[in-house]
């Protein structure tokens, strides 16, 4: 074996919050991959685990479900891979993960997927939560009755995970027996839909007869043909789903009857007596404000010290690289082009980390879905769901995986809407801009003796950010029309203690898909920039430089000085300056003068740019010491006024622009890739700037 | 499941910590959905809690904790 093509290929599959991530980690470790399944959009999480033969397998965690007939178009992937007998996810063996705390319910979907008679291994999961409820349920005469291998295994501590090697091995190629009869149910459309497409297998067939109609490997023809089968033979989907689970319960009843014991009454549980207050509408409440409050407070308050290492380090590197690299156009591309660059991606990792961590604890402990029910209230006066609390609280550290996480809404309207609102959520590419700007335009001093004066402008911002959101989703709301039924319905699970290794495995993958779309977006564009801001067209710049030199010869400038009058010189021929200068008269009305406008240009790549932006334009050419670069920003003149840039009406305008405009070309990809078309980004796009236009505008002709 | 002309008693009319046991669901749509998550006929229903703003209710069914709006409760219709 060896090549991917051979490897033994294993889906891991079970209900949503059955563990499945957990037994996922502790199989494959940190040899994980995400990429993605052909054609869609969800991401697929893949790794190897090597087998007791010497041989590996590759095991992909599809996402949970709770049966095949899937309400989201994360589901719909589960169905997907098991249908599509010819496709390249097709799993030869199935290892079907069941929370033994709520066996009957999470055997339905087994069931489901024994019917196709694929190879399939059941891993009973928590079974230390079931015996401390006083249940315990016995394996062997389980497998009897079901006729496939069982194992009992603790994804959290990884005990009995062991044993699931050699049981792979020996069930590798044995296809198991269907558990339903599902002939019945539908029989002549099973016969003429297995002859249409070359089937063998009833329950494929039932299962393609339901639903047809969202199946990408089905042809525009077939499904015409479909559709005439289907109402000739008055094909009654929504009524046989119903029938088919039903029977499938009446068929588990009995054997979980003897095979789960209870050897206690049931007596309030932990999650019960803590959801008391949890939940409850006053205290729950203040309590989700309270955790949110914490989350803002990390990321400002403990992500500063690691930030400010970083930035220590980095500055202490590009002056090191300096010293050390010989003078000369080289030197300064892996200073201020390459390294600048890798600085502006470092810097946002403290900020990311802490607040994946705190998500993925949050999700973790069981504490994000009551999220979801306190909220689903209010985020519905503004057409958005529950569910889109969880986006809206990622969006604060990156819309990317935020938008990404709208994958569970499964109305389609309550999903755009989210898709389309989250990025105005203050992310924390935001962060290092309204932090200098803030720094610019705000006093630093405590008014009511107690709060900072900038933090208060910082939260306003914040603020802002949301209000935006609540108020686009609102209009988005009216305009939009739907007949697609909304809904919540959505599970409780117990609290659980988080398990740190779950933790840390998610937030390094999610960091490190971070710094590879993100930050190489950053360092392409921190590279272009260099080279706009170093070359002109034809000898213009040496020509400048020749002038300037001459012209000032004869006044009494020291060499520095007069080094950087001519990089100012420079940069203002530069074809930097040159499309800095054609954008200012657009934004001169807002207060913006050529140089913001580079880095505005510069900053639709993506916000964070605008900082290292800023820091190339005021120190390419000159003897670039990274600190200077705010004081020049702070004595920067209008050339024909002689007035300050950097008044409080500039920043604030800068501020209000940043806040709401769609400055990031990641966000516009991904909402490219969940909606499936360019229309959104697009309208995004429009919208998201003109506003953020109208309002910085409107700012600065006020301020000034 | 025999259709009834009286009065159905829907998981909505339940107060909080009143318990009951579900007869069927009114809506075929809804149903299979239902099914799927562990909400069956003759399984046991209460009422924990309503949300903030009483749109979303926190019910035990089978002694496991689900949230569902009062639109979805509505289509569970209890026997008693």
């Amino acid at each position: 074996m060896g090549s991917d093509e051979q490897n033994l290929k294993i889906a891991l599959i079970g209900n949503p919050n059955a563990g499945k991530t957990s037994v996922f980690n502790r199989l494959t470790g940190l040899n994980q991959t995400v990429g993605n399944f052909p054609g869609v959009t969800v991401d697929k999480k893949s790794g190897t685990y090597p087998l007791p033969d010497g041989n590996k397998a590759v095991i992909t965690d599809l996402p949970g479900t709770y049966s095949l007939y899937p309400n989201s178009s994360d589901e719909r992937i589960v169905l997907e891979t098991l249908l599509n007998q010819d496709g390249s996810s097709y799993p030869d063996l199935v290892l079907y993960v069941a929370d033994a705390n709520n066996l009957e319910r999470h055997l339905v979907l087994l069931t489901q997927i024994m019917d196709f008679g694929v190879p399939i291994v059941l891993l009973l999961n928590m079974l230390d939560v079931a015996n401390s409820e006083g249940k315990t349920v016995d394996e062997n005469q389980l497998s009897i009755k079901l006729g496939i291998p069982v194992v009992k295994v603790n994804g959290r501590t990884g005990e009995g995970t062991e044993a699931i090697g050699p049981v792979i091995l020996q069930m590798e190629g044995v296809n198991c027996d269907p558990f339903l009869n599902v002939e019945p149910f539908a029989y002549e459309l099973e016969q003429e839909v297995k002859k249409m497409f070359g089937f063998t297998n009833n329950y494929r067939a039932l299962l393609t007869a339901h639903n047809y109609k969202n199946l990408d490997f089905i042809s525009a023809a077939d499904t015409g043909r479909m559709d005439h089968l289907v109402s000739e033979l008055k094909f009654n989907s929504v009524g046989l789903q119903f029938d088919e689970i039903m029977a499938r319960y009446d068929q588990l009843h009995p054997i979980m009857e003897a095979m789960v014991v209870h050897t206690k009454e049931d007596d309030e549980t932990k999650t019960a007596k803590a959801d008391k207050i949890l939940t409850h509408p006053f205290w729950g409440s203040l309590i989700f404000l309270a955790t949110l409050f914490v989350i803002f407070q990390a990321i400002f308050a403990w992500a500063s010290y690691p930030m400010d290492l970083i930035d220590g380090g980095m500055t202490w590197l590009i002056d090191a690289a300096k010293n050390v690299l010989p003078a000369g156009l080289l030197s300064d591309f892996i200073t201020d082009g390459i390294l600048a660059g890798i600085g502006g991606i470092v810097i946002f990792i403290p900020q990311i980390t802490i607040l994946f961590i705190l998500v993925s604890l949050l999700e973790e402990v069981g504490y994000m879905s009551r999220a979801v029910f306190l909220s689903d209230t209010l985020m519905r006066k503004f057409g958005l769901n529950g569910r889109s609390i969880v986006s809206l609280i990622s969006g604060a550290a990156c819309a990317v995986p935020a938008i990404m996480s709208t994958r569970t809404i499964s109305n389609w309207k309550e999903r755009l809407i989210t898709i389309f609102v989250t990025p105005f959520i203050s992310c924390s590419a935001r962060i290092p801009v309204f932090a200098v700007l803030v720094a610019f335009a705000v006093p630093d001093k405590t008014v009511g003796g107690l709060f900072n004066l900038q933090g208060l402008v910082m939260m306003g911002l914040y603020l802002l950010g949301v209000i935006a959101a609540l108020g686009s989703a609102w209009v988005m709301k009216k305009i939009l029309k739907s007949k697609d039924r909304s809904f919540l319905m959505m599970e409780l699970p117990t609290y659980k203690m988080p398990y740190w290794k779950n933790i840390s495995i998610t937030v390094v993958q999610k960091v490190g898909v971070f710094i590879t779309n993100a930050g190489k977006i950053i360092l392409i564009i921190s590279m272009i920039l260099w080279v706009l801001a170093s070359f002109g067209p034809g000898d213009n710049l040496k020509n400048i430089e020749e002038q300037t030199r001459t012209e000032y010869a004869q006044q009494s400038f020291s060499d520095t000085e007069l080094d950087n009058i001519v990089a100012a010189k420079k940069i203002e021929g530069s074809y930097a300056g040159i499309l800095g200068k054609q954008i200012e008269p657009a934004i001169k009305p807002l207060g913006f003068d050529w140089k913001i406008g580079i880095a505005l240009i510069t900053s639709f790549a993506a916000r964070e740019v605008f900082i290292s932006t800023m820091a190339t334009i005021y120190s390419v050419g000159s003897d670039g010491d990274a600190e200077s670069v705010m004081e020049k920003m702070r004595q920067e003149r209008h050339a024909d006024t002689g007035e300050l840039v950097y008044t409080s009406a500039t920043a604030f305008s800068l501020l209000i622009f940043y806040v709401l405009a769609m400055q990031c070309m990641s966000t516009l990809a991904i909402v490219k890739r969940e909606t499936n078309s360019w229309t959104i980004p697009f309208i995004q796009l429009v919208y998201m700037t003109g506003l953020a236009y109208i309002l910085s505008l409107i700012t600065y002709q006020i301020l000034q | 499941m025999k259709e009834s002309n009286t009065h159905k008693r829907r998981a909505t009319d339940l107060k909080p910590k009143e318990s009951s046991v579900i007869l069927k669901f009114g809506s075929e749509e809804m149903s299979s959905q239902f099914l799927e998550i562990g909400c069956r006929p003759k399984s046991s229903i209460q009422l924990i809690r309503k949300g903030p703003g009483g749109k979303t209710m926190y019910f035990l069914v089978n002694s496991h904790a689900f949230a569902f709006r009062t639109e979805e409760a509505a289509h569970i219709i209890l026997k008693y």
